[in-house]
């Protein structure tokens, strides 16, 4: 027999005041996350592909920090967010190309929530009960009248996530199938991949550290070899290659790239008091140069930020001219580095708003982008060193890039190998090396030129071929 | 906290704007920022960077914050996060508890700091938990007045005002918080006024909607919404589909309440009493509820066990706590439903409804004035029930019922 009085005394004791109502649909309780990880950027790569000179390669990650181990629930693009790699060739900061990416999901068995029921040995394999797919779509933009769209491929398949030698057995053909051919020499790409991007995230989420600069910080801590923090985990790349005759508008060779995400607006009301189930979409993330986002814009701007086109963006342009890395520099290394100028910085909005003169300029419209000159030829090996340093062809490419005279790197487009953090560090703190010193006059501040995470390259190797980014980490072999 | 998720938008905000800024002036002797000024905290469980919302993910995040809040008891970021997590623990587990104690944990934030957004934010949102919709109003107007582009303020708002019955406002205030950034959170939002509306298909599609846009380390929010799923299907009768969303629910957050309650009502719905009074009666024991309670009544009732039945009313009744204390008109209702204590009935309606004339507190007050023959006072609360448009069929037939003896009489 049930006791339920003697139970209403239990659970008094047990939950006490403040119990939650049992009204299911209260959405009260409705999750209130603001954060969007499957519509989130995370970086973005752009460079002429090194064994297809006459292809521009760009890689536009998303979802960041996955957990190889993170089943049963496996991270997969979002088939209700429009993911975007937009193009502007003719320097106005307005995109005129747009290759729009939208996937779609099928559960093969509804009534399993598994991801896949037995070895996926095969795209196709039935056993994989959540395949994704995807069309690519080229938009022509032609500012003051319609744009044209172009499908140029339907149905793409996307490789599962690598779960482990029982699941997802023989990763690499797996991911290497998902690699397609489009019309007009195009080849696209879109799955898990390992998260190339490599920072020392510990040291500097431990009051902005640079473990080897530890004992010059206002705290100060025994020097240390940096620590890679997105080592082992994966992020999901969506990459297209394409001819560069087809990027290019003459005479421009540089275009400028920014990534984006955004999802539908759907109201409660539309302003005739109707109901709107089909709203415009609304970028949620966008990204062009590398720590923008993080470094620049301030927390309570971030959101407009997102949702503004680079077009808008000469509203903050004194955030660059007077940064708030190069203060945060100053008071928390002020012991060791040469004071750093913290206004006037005109060379941060050449570097990261209208591109280098004699690099990678697109004009005096100031537009957060990632500029690429696809006029500069790399060598096999990625690297175009500026010819005045006289280095033999086989010299291999420089993670500071255009700070080594390696004009094929950051900031002119940015290559998988680049050390984006290494090289902001250094040109906020105004330590720009010798040969942007002599050769565009740019301030050279010593020891700032030599500040860095101590994290100078990924956990992987990059791949020689596209999708150039390796593949991903595997859930079973990563804790 | 807009582009938090970003993978270093607080991981760098150290080297840069975020954490950094608000160290700088604790080793060098700048002025101190403005207190209103956001701060960079890290990622909130389930979120890139931090353990999952499952079981042990919520646990070992509480642990790991409630060390940091010990040993620093003014980490403004250790109690935001620590308070994130209670949040989510306090709806996986139906229990009040750890809400209080974010709340505490909040408030000794803001003894400090007045005004600090973060803690301002959070608090929102854990009094929305606790039902005190007034409150939270007054906090999200002010954390909205902080920082109008924050899109999560309009939520605290929106969910504050349609608890209340402000409908148009609180609508409004969704609309906004779309605009400012469409997410999970403003498609489920939506997604429950279209419901209130009576467009359960358009809820369904939305919903649906936030259900994708939540990424599979939230299991938590994913079975939320699954369950969600599953109450819209079980409203338009596809009992198929809601038992899949339900049990889908248990798949993410095994245990999860909603999900168990869910397929019991399921099986009541399908009329297989003894399978839904089996998950009933074990669900009690984990979260127990009026609402469970008087489920298990009900099937006791139908199965013609009177004394069972009257068991599990008179828990009903213990479970919800005296009659002054109701912030819900669900304990009127379950008076009223069952002809039980009557005039109490209508004395707790009617001081709910003084608060708030959301339309289930009007539906209630109703029925209530209906039980007691106050026709004319019960019509007119019926059909302000009766005003977003609402196809839920309980409210329905009671407001046919009253309408019936309203022409008769």
């Amino acid at each position: 027999m049930k006791k339920p009085l003697a139970l209403v005394l239990v659970v008094s004791m047990l939950f006490g005041v403040g119990m939650l109502s049992g009204r299911a649909s209260s959405h009260r309780e409705a999750p209130l996350i603001s954060q969007d990880p499957m519509a989130d950027n995370t970086d973005l790569y752009a460079f002429r592909s090194p064994d297809r000179p006459d292809t521009v390669t760009i890689i536009a990650n998303y979802i960041p920090l996955e957990s190889p181990a993170g089943g049963p629930n496996f991270p997969a693009f979002d088939d209700t967010v429009l993911y975007e790699i937009n193009i502007d060739n003719d320097g106005d900061a307005k995109e005129d190309l747009s290759y729009q990416f939208r996937f779609h999901t099928e559960t093969r068995n509804p009534d399993s929530f598994l991801y896949n029921t037995g070895p996926i040995s095969s795209l196709s394999d039935t056993a994989w009960n959540r395949p994704q797919t995807y069309s690519v779509t080229l938009v022509r933009h032609r500012h003051g009248s319609s744009e044209r769209s172009e499908v140029l491929g339907r149905n793409i398949p996307t490789p599962p996530d690598n779960i482990g030698p029982r699941s997802t057995p023989n990763y690499e053909a797996l991911a290497d199938a998902a690699v397609t051919s489009l019309p007009g020499g195009i080849t696209v790409f879109a799955g898990q991949r390992d998260d190339p991007f490599f920072v020392d995230l510990g040291s500097v989420f431990d009051l902005a550290g640079l473990r080897p600069f530890n004992p010059f910080h206002a705290i100060a801590l025994p020097a240390a070899p940096g620590r890679d923090a997105v080592a082992r985990y994966n992020t999901h790349s969506i990459a297209i290659q394409v001819p560069i005759a087809q990027l290019v508008q003459a005479p421009n060779t540089t275009i400028g790239i920014y990534a984006s995400a955004s999802r539908q607006e759907v109201r409660v009301l539309r302003k005739d008091g109707v109901e709107d189930n089909h709203g415009q979409f609304v970028q949620v993330s966008r990204l062009g140069e590398p720590l923008i986002n993080e470094a620049v814009i301030p927390l309570g701007q971030k959101d407009l930020w997102n949702r503004l086109d680079p077009q808008d963006d000469a509203q903050f342009e004194s955030l660059y001219t007077s940064p708030e890395v190069s203060r945060l520099e100053n008071a928390l290394y002020g012991s060791v580095l040469t004071p750093i100028t913290v206004t006037g910085r005109n060379d941060l909005v050449a570097i990261l708003l209208t591109g280098v003169p004699g690099l990678n300029f697109t004009g005096p419209r100031k537009a957060d982008l990632l500029r690429l000159n696809t006029a500069l030829a790399p060598n096999p090996n990625g690297a175009c060193y500026h010819p005045a340093l006289g280095l033999p062809a086989s010299t291999p490419p420089s993670r500071l890039g255009v700070l080594d005279g390696d004009l094929c790197g950051f900031p002119n487009g940015r290559r998988l190998a680049d050390d984006v953090v290494d090289i902001d560090l250094r040109a906020f703190a105004e330590g720009y090396g010798p040969i942007l010193h002599s050769v565009l006059g740019l301030p050279d501040k010593s020891p700032n030129n030599q500040l860095g995470d101590g994290v100078d390259a990924n956990d992987k190797p990059f791949i020689a071929h596209f999708p150039y980014v390796p593949a991903p980490h595997q859930g079973y072999q990563v804790p | 906290m807009d582009k938090a998720s970003e993978r270093l938008a607080w991981i760098a905000a150290s080297i840069l704007v975020g954490i950094g800024a608000a160290i700088v002036p604790a080793v060098t002797s700048h002025a101190s920022r403005p207190r209103d000024e956001p701060m960079s905290i890290g990622p909130g469980v389930g979120m890139p960077g931090a353990p999952p919302t499952s079981s042990d993910g919520l646990r070992q995040r509480i642990g790991d914050m409630e060390s940091r809040v010990r040993a620093q008891p003014h980490d403004i970021g250790a109690s935001v996060l620590l308070s994130d997590a209670l949040l989510r623990q306090a709806r996986a587990t139906n229990d009040g508890r750890p809400a209080n104690r974010a709340s505490d944990v909040l408030q000794a934030v803001l003894k400090e700091q007045p005004g600090q957004y973060d803690a301002l934010r959070m608090l929102g949102a854990i009094d929305l938990s606790q039902h005190r919709f007034r409150n939270a109003l007054e906090i999200g107007r002010r954390a909205r007045d902080l920082r109008p582009e924050d899109a999560w303020n309009y939520g605290v708002i929106g969910d504050a005002l349609i608890e209340l019955g402000e409908y148009d406002e609180a609508f409004e205030a969704f609309d906004t918080m779309m605009a400012k950034r469409p997410s999970a959170a403003a498609y489920a939002r939506v997604a429950y006024a279209r419901e209130l509306r009576g467009n359960v298909e358009e809820a369904l599609d939305t919903m649906q909607m936030a259900a994708e846009a939540t990424p599979p380390q939230d299991p938590e929010a994913r079975a939320w919404y699954a369950a969600q799923l599953g109450e819209l299907y079980l409203r338009i009768g596809r009992l198929n589909a809601a038992d899949r969303e339900y049990r889908r629910a248990a798949f993410y957050f095994p245990s999860y309440p909603h999900a168990m309650v869910g397929q019991g009502k399921v099986k009541a719905t399908r009329g297989d009493r003894d399978g839904a009074l089996a998950i009933y009666l074990e669900q009690l024991k984990h979260t127990p509820t009026l609402d469970l309670a008087a489920r298990i009544g009900d099937l006791y009732a139908k199965g013609g066990n009177a004394v069972e039945s009257e068991r599990y009313y008179q828990l009903a009744e213990d479970l919800a706590g005296p009659g002054s204390a109701q912030t819900e008109a669900h304990l009127a209702l379950f008076l009223a439903d069952h002809d039980r204590k009557l005039p109490e009935a209508v004395k707790i309606a009617e001081a709910v409804a003084a608060v708030r004339h959301d339309i289930f507190t009007e539906d209630a007050l109703a029925w209530a004035y209906f039980k007691v023959g106050r026709l004319d006072q019960a019509f007119a609360a019926s059909q302000r029930a009766l005003r977003t448009g609402t196809r839920d069929e309980r409210i329905l037939s009671r407001a046919a019922r009253i309408r019936a003896a309203s022409l008769h009489q």
